[in-house]
């Protein structure tokens, strides 16, 4: 909740505790509201779902790997992936296009993306880095109409992953984005191999996706 | 020379009648209550809802002025709260959630609406459990359900979730049934050429418990044609109704039929129907399919297309249903009066009341009320309306309270008791008053309704149940002077709010031939409470209020009276905040740049005192005014006597203890463990001489852009019996 000046501090007036108090109180008091019913606990347990709750399924086995911000400057035997040398950061988009869930009747919707990611440093710490480096990770994020169903820190190195998440959604085609973030870049990080003509080092790549989406209507 | 003291402990408010009371003002201008004394503080001024210097406008760059602003409030605790404004003929959402930039998204959730003309109130929000209602008179009213929205670049293409035509437009589409084909009759084994191609579909249901042991539970029609041609026809009519987001059911659509005969000699089987069901409108998230029983002339029940609950379609996406419901099981017939069309697509005031939505007829339909089934806040019955009589004018606001609802109407106030079942009754409570100020109405801790009224503002107290009465307390008795002032026309351009916070209610109105708000008329309850025969009230000047909201933590925000029509990029618009910042706003003279607005200029004019007796004169020696010590702060002491509004100033003095050691204040001096700490405000008396020689009235007043918190005033004088010369002789 948000609060404005309660009591201004200003040049030539008292210093009055109050002046302060108000104003800190205020201030102490602008906490974000949390709100539990976006939570997903419990949405899926058997107490929750019920006998005839009807169900449909979208899904996707053979997804692939990412077709979207794809590196073509990459090294000739690495994956087309995500460089620093394309500049991206922040939440982007894994795929070209969108995946609709065409049909949705409203209620609660399950989703589920996994896959493997390859995520740079594989298995080397980076130039000039004389500590253990700590990993880097591949975040993920599902977004239904924009809205985030689920969003996690993701793994590191060479793994598999699966990012799972329940909300509760109004009745249409549902648009699903599926985002990866990419750690930023470190000021001793190679971008480049400079030994095989300069080719980009990979940073992340997501391969073998899948996704399965439950909606559960009562 | 010894004095006499007149004591004032707690300075007053706004009085404007003679004589006046001593301990009110004749002038109180930007002033707030100071919460540890109760006096009056100049601690207010208002701020930009961005927090922050901010470096543009960002998302006001291109509002003209604010008519309508609403927090919207949709979880308990402040969660989900969304502001809603209209401006420039657009309904928009200050989406806070989603911004990647800082500065909040403006998200237009409907364009081209209606802008009200000078005389007309803006428009009117109601939150309720499945939205916030928006009615402006003139656009279909619209029901606005401000989550979920997703990012930046998300949340415009989600807008189409959030916001809807409220009620129904009328009656549904008819849903299509599939010809039915009956199976292959015995003797030719094809099937009848008149069902054949156009979709028809075969859906048969064995009608013999000796072929499957549920048989002869599904199906319709009849069983065997052993009497052979003509077949013994079923004709059934289907019919569907939608159900919207608020549990609301509209109105039926009209009966479609479809009909088979069975073939010659045929047995064995019944059939299901395929039913092509239309999708609803926006908003819609169930269907209910109605059905008559077979009302063939081979039936028991020939013509008769009484309709029936058959089934339930919980999604608005499914179109198709498949009925095997047989006649025998049809239980549940339809309501009889069926649920008609949005009946007030106009309506300006929507109030809640006993769990149904009430809403008048706008401004083509201003006699009549029309109210909702309970807790289904768009379903609405021809039935239920009810008419006022028209004697006391059109409706110009409604508003649901305790056990009435209260019905004010350009010549007098009506209420309406009563709840659903029983029925409600609309009865009359006062022709005397005028309300033509819709959004002046508030409810007030302590003293009820209050509003303004076109002679002064008016509390109605009371209730009707229990003994209770109602009664009309006026609370603008003795400063009627600032009533007349307002814009007679514009008496729609009022708006006010409460604010728990701070415990007051904000009036602000336009006067003096202005079409928008431009003086601001203040409650302080905690004025009223410590003393209530003082006046309680203040005015504000200089705050560009457009209309008026409370946030769910009590800060006061305001939609700015201008906006863009000021012609220059630099000039405020948006969303303000009333708070403790002592600026007045502010501009963005060049981009990234914020300059601060003034000080607000409050001025405290004491009554003219009399001293109990205005025939003798008297020699005003002190004017001693009780402060809190603020630190350096300058004031200037003015003082008038006998009317004559040529003040002499006294000298200045800053707001510190007079006999003890200066209070360290802040950019003077380094707080340290020995001698300068942190110090409570201490109330304390600043003694200004002034030397009036002789009055029969007199006043002072103080005028500062500074941190001053006046709590009470004395004067030291003293009366020698000298009385005043004798009339003028004509």
């Amino acid at each position: 909740m948000k609060h404005w000046t309660q009591r201004e501090a200003r040049a030539g007036v008292t210093v009055s505790p109050d002046a302060l108090n108000n104003e800190l109180r205020a201030q102490q008091s602008s906490i974000t509201t949390l709100d539990r019913t976006q939570l997903p606990v419990n949405l899926v347990d058997h107490n929750n779902s019920e006998l005839n709750t009807f169900a449909q399924v979208w899904q996707n086995r053979s997804k692939g790997e990412q077709t979207a911000a794809r590196d073509t400057k990459t090294l000739g035997n690495a994956f087309q992936c995500i460089s620093y040398s394309t500049g991206i950061s922040g939440w982007v988009n894994a795929f070209g296009f969108s995946t609709t869930l065409t049909g949705f009747k409203g209620g609660a919707l399950f989703g589920e993306w996994s896959g493997n990611a390859f995520v740079n440093p594989g298995f080397a710490a980076t130039l000039n880095n004389n500590f253990p480096g700590s990993p880097k990770y591949c975040g993920f994020r599902i977004l239904v109409n924009g809205v985030p169903l689920v969003e996690r820190r993701g793994v590191a190195l060479h793994e598999h992953f699966r990012v799972v998440g329940v909300g509760r959604f109004p009745q249409g085609d549902l648009q699903v984005d599926l985002q990866i973030h990419i750690t930023d870049i470190d000021t001793n990080e190679p971008t480049t191999a400079v030994a095989v003509g300069n080719a980009n080092v990979p940073q992340v790549h997501v391969y073998s996706n899948r996704y399965l989406f439950v909606g559960r209507y009562r | 020379m010894k004095t006499d003291t007149f004591i004032i402990a707690a300075a007053g408010g706004l009085e404007e009648q003679l004589p006046q009371r001593a301990d009110n003002a004749e002038r109180i201008e930007n002033w707030t209550v100071d919460r540890r004394s109760g006096g009056w503080s100049t601690r207010l001024g208002y701020e930009p809802y961005r927090p922050g210097l901010v470096g543009d406008w960002a998302p006001f760059t291109n509002d003209g002025p604010v008519y309508g602003l609403h927090c919207a409030q949709q979880l308990a605790g402040g969660a989900r709260e969304s502001v809603l404004y209209c401006e420039g003929g657009n309904l928009h959402l200050l989406y806070e959630a989603g911004s990647t930039t800082g500065a909040p998204l403006q998200i237009t959730l409907q364009s081209g609406r209606s802008i009200p003309a000078p005389t007309e109130a803006g428009p009117f929000f109601l939150d309720t459990p499945h939205g916030t209602v928006v009615c402006n008179g003139y656009d279909r009213p619209v029901l606005v359900n401000p989550w979920p929205l997703g990012t930046q670049a998300h949340a415009p293409s989600s807008v189409s979730f959030i916001i809807r035509p409220l009620g129904f437009e009328g009656n549904p589409p008819s849903p299509q049934p599939r010809r039915v084909q009956t199976m292959p009759d015995t003797t030719t084994g094809i099937a009848s050429s008149r069902s054949t191609g156009g979709g028809a579909v075969t859906l048969w249901c064995l009608a013999d418990a000796e072929g499957i042991a549920d048989g002869g539970r599904w199906g319709m029609g009849f069983e065997n044609n052993a009497t052979g041609s003509p077949g013994k026809k079923a004709l059934i009519g289907y019919s569907i109704s939608h159900i919207l987001s608020t549990g609301s059911e509209g109105p039926r659509s009209p009966i479609t039929s479809t009909s088979w005969e069975l073939p010659d000699d045929a047995e064995g089987f019944k059939y299901a129907v395929a039913l092509e069901v239309p999708t609803g409108p926006p908003g819609t998230v169930a269907r209910k399919v109605y059905r008559t029983a077979n009302y063939s002339e081979d039936s028991p029940t020939p013509d008769d297309t009484t309709l029936y609950f058959v089934g339930l379609i919980r999604n608005n996406t499914d179109i198709f249903y498949f009925d095997p419901v047989g006649s025998a099981a049809l239980d549940e017939p339809a309501a009889i009066v069926n649920p008609g069309p949005f009946p007030a697509p106009r309506a300006r005031f929507p109030a809640m009341f006993r769990q149904c939505l009430f809403l008048d007829g706008g401004v083509d339909d201003p006699y009549t009320l029309y109210y909702s089934a309970p807790s289904a806040i768009e379903q609405f019955s021809s039935l239920q309306s009810l008419e006022l009589g028209s004697e006391a004018g059109g409706i110009t606001a409604l508003y649901g309270d305790y056990t009435l609802l209260v019905v004010f109407r350009e010549r007098g106030i009506d209420i309406v008791q009563g709840d659903f079942v029983n029925g409600f009754t609309v009865s009359s409570i006062d022709r005397t008053l005028q309300m033509r100020a819709p959004h002046s109405v508030q409810r007030v801790p302590g003293l009820g309704l209050v509003f303004l009224a076109s002679d002064g503002v008016y509390a109605m107290t009371g209730g009707l149940q229990g003994g209770a009465v109602v009664d009309m307390i006026k609370l603008s008795q003795g400063w009627e002077e600032t009533i007349e002032r307002i814009t007679p026309d514009c008496h729609a351009k009022a708006v006010s709010t409460y604010s728990a916070s701070s415990r007051e209610y904000h009036l602000y109105v336009p006067v003096d031939g202005n079409d928008r708000p431009n003086l601001g008329l203040v409650l302080h309850i905690d004025k009223l409470a410590r003393n209530p025969d003082v006046s309680a009230w203040s005015t504000r000047i200089d705050f560009p209020v457009g209309c008026l909201a409370v946030t769910q933590s009590g800060a006061v925000l305001f939609g700015h009276n201008t906006g863009d029509e000021s012609g220059n990029a630099t000039s405020e618009r948006g969303i303000f905040v009333i708070s403790g910042r002592r600026n007045l706003g502010g501009t963005v003279p060049t981009p990234d740049t914020f300059t601060l607005g003034p000080a607000p200029t409050s001025v405290y004019r004491s009554a003219w005192n009399d001293f109990g007796d205005p025939q003798l004169l008297k020699q005003v020696q002190y004017v001693t005014i009780w402060v809190m010590t603020t630190g350096n702060p300058e004031v200037t002491m003015r003082w008038y006597k006998d009317f004559n509004l040529t003040a002499t100033t006294e000298r200045t003095y800053v707001m510190q203890p007079p006999d003890q050691g200066t209070l360290p204040v802040f950019d003077t001096v380094v707080l340290d463990a020995a001698s300068s700490k942190y110090r409570n405000e201490r109330l304390v008396p600043l003694r200004y001489a002034v030397a009036v020689q002789s009055c029969a009235q007199f006043a002072f007043e103080i005028e500062t852009t500074a941190d001053v918190v006046l709590v009470g005033f004395e004067y030291g004088y003293s009366v020698k019996g000298t009385e005043v010369a004798r009339g003028r002789r004509a």
